[in-house]
């Protein structure tokens, strides 16, 4: 085409007829794919982003204090700030108060040390009155932390716009004046969890590849009306709703439920077995809900595989074990590959499962996610959690793209 | 080569039957004998249990009655990873995910030989096939053609004296066809194996194999070689399947000179040579090939006549082939090749054709 346009070029006004007829022709495409964009935007990428941004945000300790948050931008953290610092923060304390925002600045500052939520509301109570003489003993005899320089500068960290703390605090960091360093090892948590959930999802992606891929393999060499009416056990647990297929486990795993019956008529144990409310009832539970994207993803692969490869391999003279290792398996590599990123993906996120028949202490990372958002109502520690939630992911994304491509990713 | 000795048949299916549904058979009684390097065509409508018969052979499919021996040795239970019988696909069946080379290695390497003697012995196999270079490729990157000699070297490497091919060439192109089958039959005499070859294509059949076993219903009609089949079809199936044929029907009413006569429902009376069962009484038919007639009134002795109305004449650059309707006859075709000066007759015009007894036969009706 390119040597045709060279020996005899188009003349311009054809060339300007092309390209409007092509402007028309994508604005078209545009206008049917307007309302998904705008509802993806709406519902999706703006709540995601705005939350995100959370992460790096801090305006609740600048709104609330403002004097002080600009008498402190100049403080060195040498020494105790100067007295009209201490002035500005009893008037801005007063005005908070009255305007109500005071209590989401001391949460926010509890975020740096336990305790300073009390300490504000406590100081609030008792406000030392600036014409009654030096405010700074006053707030002293309060509490004796407004004389630490610690304290101050724990305030004019939070009265920053931008501020790094919450994704520190997401990998159990913290910045103090002397520089980063590690929460001490009893209040370390996120490290942990990050960990725990990268294991409890690996655990699960293999517990489904395990038992999820004889299955995909029955369905897709059986004949079709077998191999449809064994769908439907596959396919109508998807259909059923998560919460009532997680709540069936309780009447399964609890302590006098149906297994620990079984076990104890069989004489295999004496007393139940703690199967929920732990690590197993996690890992059974969410192997049970996400089975059905392993299977679909390799059924959808194996399908495509002609069962005459290995009548080629058995006639060529191997063993039919073999056969299936060295022929079969080979090519369902991008079906056990998309079903390992799709079920380890959604793992590392899954939240409901863990939620109901997990036990304390063993959360993963979208329980504390939940937790910081409902309970805590630190926003910019959850919206950090998220983002590295959303890292991970992505890395999990680009090692599967590198290894298998998105491309081959289909389900059914 | 042959350790049996020769007289002893290399392949033997004795009494073989199969069937998938316990109610009807797809082979019902097949007895057949295929001597060490023969190439045995079976050949037979889609159904007519011609492929059951080579997955029996290569194991895939187990006979629901009867014994199949190789070389002497009974088939039946053994696993078709034992038999030792090479087999190419109809989609050739190529490992998607090994390479030219791969592939060709694989039957060697499930039999435990020596990393060094694989590459040397697939380099041989790639030269037979003349593909030394594209060993490195994988299938996709190969044309259809070029696939189709990397799954016959595959075959071949490990020296099967029996090799099965499952309509090999079906997915090529005519031109391609030709050389290909070209190709297997240089193999074939090359290596003095034994091939057996299912294919619905007559053309292929008739070219490539020693004999050609005709199958339909199940069982093996007539089992032949090519030129017998032809020129001596056992019954109307192998006359009618087997290239272009004019179909008499009729009864037989008796024998004259060696000749069996036929009487068409309307009367009419034509001679041929026998089929050997006939008796007097029996349904018949005379298969009599559209080249052998010559549109001429005839001259003399030992020879069928019949009139009719050119229908249509069809130019087919060597040929022409001229549609009569002929009443008791019915439609009839001839081929009058293009070397001859006759004068040939126009549309709907009448005309007075004949051929010679020994140009055509009488068989039986029925099948086998």
């Amino acid at each position: 085409m390119a040597a045709g346009a060279e020996a005899d070029p188009m003349p311009r006004a054809g060339r300007d007829a092309y390209r409007a007829a092509r402007r028309k022709e994508a604005m078209r495409s545009l206008a049917f794919a307007l309302p998904l964009l705008v509802f993806l935007v709406a519902v999706f990428l703006y709540p995601i982003g705005a939350l995100l941004l959370r992460s790096v945000q801090s305006e609740d300790v600048a709104a609330a204090l403002p004097r002080v948050s600009a008498g402190l931008a100049a403080w060195s953290g040498a020494a105790l700030p100067p007295s009209p610092v201490f002035e500005a923060l009893a008037a801005d304390i007063a005005a908070a108060q009255e305007r109500g925002t005071l209590v989401s600045a001391a949460r926010r500052l509890n975020t740096y040390e336990p305790g300073f939520r009390s300490l504000i509301l406590k100081t609030a109570r008792r406000l030392p009155d600036p014409a009654a003489g030096p405010v700074a003993p006053a707030f002293v005899a309060i509490d004796p932390r407004w004389g630490e320089t610690e304290t101050w500068h724990f305030i004019q960290r939070a009265s920053a716009r931008i501020t790094p703390d919450y994704l520190l605090a997401a990998i159990d960091l913290r910045a103090g004046p002397r520089g980063l360093s590690e929460l001490p090892p009893d209040q370390r948590i996120y490290q942990a969890a990050f960990a725990r959930t990268f294991l409890i999802s690996g655990t699960v992606t293999l517990l489904c590849l395990i038992l999820g891929y004889p299955v995909a393999y029955l369905l897709a060499t059986l004949p079709p009306r077998q191999s449809n009416r064994l769908m439907i056990f596959v396919i109508v647990p998807f259909w059923t709703s998560l919460l009532v297929r997680t709540t069936a486990w309780y009447v399964l795993l609890q302590p006098n439920g149906v297994v620990n019956a079984l076990l104890a008529q069989a004489g295999l144990t004496r007393e139940p077995l703690a199967l929920m409310f732990n690590r197993t009832g996690v890992l059974v539970g969410m192997t049970h809900v996400l089975l059905p994207f392993m299977i679909l993803a390799n059924y959808a692969v194996m399908r495509g595989i002609s069962p005459s490869y290995q009548r080629a391999a058995v006639s060529l003279g191997a063993h039919p074990a073999i056969a299936f290792l060295r022929v079969y398996v080979p090519q369902t590599l991008p079906g056990i590959g998309t079903g390992t990123f799709l079920v380890f993906v959604l793992a590392i996120g899954y939240y409901i499962t863990p939620a109901l028949l997990g036990g304390g202490g063993d959360e993963m990372i979208s329980q504390l996610i939940a937790f910081q958002m409902d309970r805590q109502l630190n926003w910019g520690l959850a919206g950090a959690l998220s983002v590295y939630l959303v890292l991970l992911t992505l890395a999990v994304y680009f090692v599967f793209n590198h290894f298998v491509g998105v491309d081959r990713l289909r389900l059914g | 080569m042959a350790a049996s000795g020769a007289s002893e048949p290399f392949v033997t299916f004795s009494r073989i039957r199969k069937t998938y549904d316990g109610e009807s058979y797809v082979i019902r009684d097949l007895n057949l004998e295929i001597a060490e390097g023969e190439f045995l065509s079976l050949l037979g409508p889609s159904g007519s249990g011609k492929t059951t018969t080579l997955m029996l052979l290569a194991g895939f499919e187990s006979p629901s009655g009867g014994t199949i021996t190789l070389n002497g040795r009974t088939l039946n239970e053994l696993p078709p990873h034992k038999r030792d019988i090479g087999m190419v696909f109809q989609n050739y069946a190529l490992f998607p995910h090994m390479t030219v080379a791969e592939n060709i290695a694989f039957p060697l390497s499930v039999r435990g030989v020596a990393k060094a003697e694989q590459r040397e012995r697939v380099a041989r196999a790639l030269d037979m096939i003349e593909l030394g270079r594209l060993g490195g490729r994988k299938p996709s990157q190969l044309s259809g053609g070029q696939q189709q000699r990397v799954a016959l070297a595959r075959a071949l490497v490990f020296e099967p004296r029996l090799v099965l091919m499952d309509e090999p060439l079906g997915a090529l192109d005519k031109a391609l066809r030709e050389t290909m089958q070209y190709e297997i039959k240089r193999l074939h005499r090359r290596l003095g194996v034994t091939i057996v070859y299912v294919t619905h294509d007559q053309g292929e059949a008739l070219t490539m194999s020693d004999r050609v076993a005709v199958f339909e219903g199940g069982a093996i009609q007539q089992i032949a070689s090519p030129t017998s089949l032809y020129e001596d079809p056992e019954n109307a199936f192998v006359a009618d399947f087997i290239g272009e044929n004019n179909g008499l029907a009729g009864q037989v009413v008796g024998f004259d000179d060696g000749y069996a006569v036929l009487t068409l429902p309307g009367g009419r009376t034509f001679k041929g040579r026998a089929g050997g069962t006939l008796k007097p009484g029996d349904a018949a038919v005379l298969a009599l090939r559209p080249e052998r007639v010559t549109v001429d009134p005839g001259d003399g002795e030992a020879q069928n006549r019949l009139s009719g109305t050119v229908e249509e004449i069809i130019y087919c650059g060597d040929h022409r082939r001229i549609h009569l309707a002929t009443g008791q006859a019915g439609h009839f075709v001839i081929k009058v090749p293009n070397t001859q000066r006759t004068i040939l007759p126009a549309n709907g015009e009448p005309v007075d054709v004949s051929w010679r007894y020994d140009d055509c036969k009488i068989v039986d009706a029925r099948s086998a």
